[in-house]
């Protein structure tokens, strides 16, 4: 799974370079955000601009990436596409994680 | 030009592995199939149904083997569009598809949203058990 991360004064950006968090990927896609904010402190964000599709699974991996944390890491998600923003509506887990029109406001500055 | 069968037009009609994999691949021919239909708009809703429906097969009709086939049929009528979904694995448990109780969201439960998304999204969904089939028959709002 192609994550590409970009490091910021305020924060720091996974931009999720796939098409889909599903079935076939989910398990992948939770291991690789583990070894991602294993190795940096503070603020994530989730970049989901290109994430056309998630399901059950997908939505699992991403609340999975939130619980491996460390205490003073914080993942917030921005950029939900129509279908993803759906799923997070119906299963209300958009109450769970800070959510943001797109990353550079998230970040406060233009992305590289 | 879609065939016309009794109240339905017939959309799509395939068999392939039920495997996630094979999943995105049917979400393609389904939205192709859906392409200057008046059901276009209903996509985003199939989809999301689709895959949960598809994935639960995969996952609990097949998990000795972990080999079998699943077909799909497509149909839009006046009204609605109608999924068929045939499978000749294991029964649902308690033959019937359960009720889709939400996770509290603040458990951050990793799993059990895949019924509570098809129940949200479907005007209705019936199962049978037959002659050693599962048919999952969903009905949607166009």
């Amino acid at each position: 799974m192609d994550l590409h991360v970009d490091t910021y004064p305020t924060a720091t950006v996974i931009w999720v370079n796939a098409p889909r968090i599903d079935a076939p990927v989910a398990l992948q896609f939770k291991e690789e955000m583990r070894h991602l904010t294993l190795r940096q402190e503070g603020r994530f964000i989730l970049d989901l601009e290109q994430v056309e599709f998630i399901d059950s699974s997908g939505l699992g991996a991403v609340v999975a990436s939130m619980k491996q944390l460390r205490p003073g890491q914080s993942l917030d998600l921005a950029a939900l596409q129509p279908i993803v923003q759906k799923v997070f509506r119906l299963t209300r887990m958009d109450t769970v994680f800070a959510i943001h029109e797109t990353a550079d406001q998230a970040i406060g500055t233009k992305k590289r | 030009m879609a065939q016309r069968n009794a109240d339905a037009d017939l959309l799509l009609q395939l068999c392939l592995p039920a495997l996630d994999p094979v999943t995105p691949e049917i979400l393609s021919r389904i939205q192709m199939a859906l392409v200057g239909t008046r059901a276009e708009t209903a996509q985003e809703n199939l989809w999301i149904v689709v895959a949960e429906a598809l994935n639960n097969i995969a996952e609990h009709a097949y998990p000795t083997y972990g080999l079998g086939a699943v077909a799909l049929r497509l149909e839009l009528t006046d009204s609605v569009l109608r999924v068929t979904l045939v499978d000749w694995g294991v029964a649902l448990p308690f033959g019937r598809v359960t009720d889709g109780t939400a996770p509290d969201p603040s458990d951050l439960s990793e799993g059990g949203y895949g019924w509570l998304l098809i129940r949200a999204l479907v005007r209705d969904i019936g199962y049978l058990r037959e002659r050693g089939q599962n048919r999952l028959s969903i009905i949607l709002d166009i």
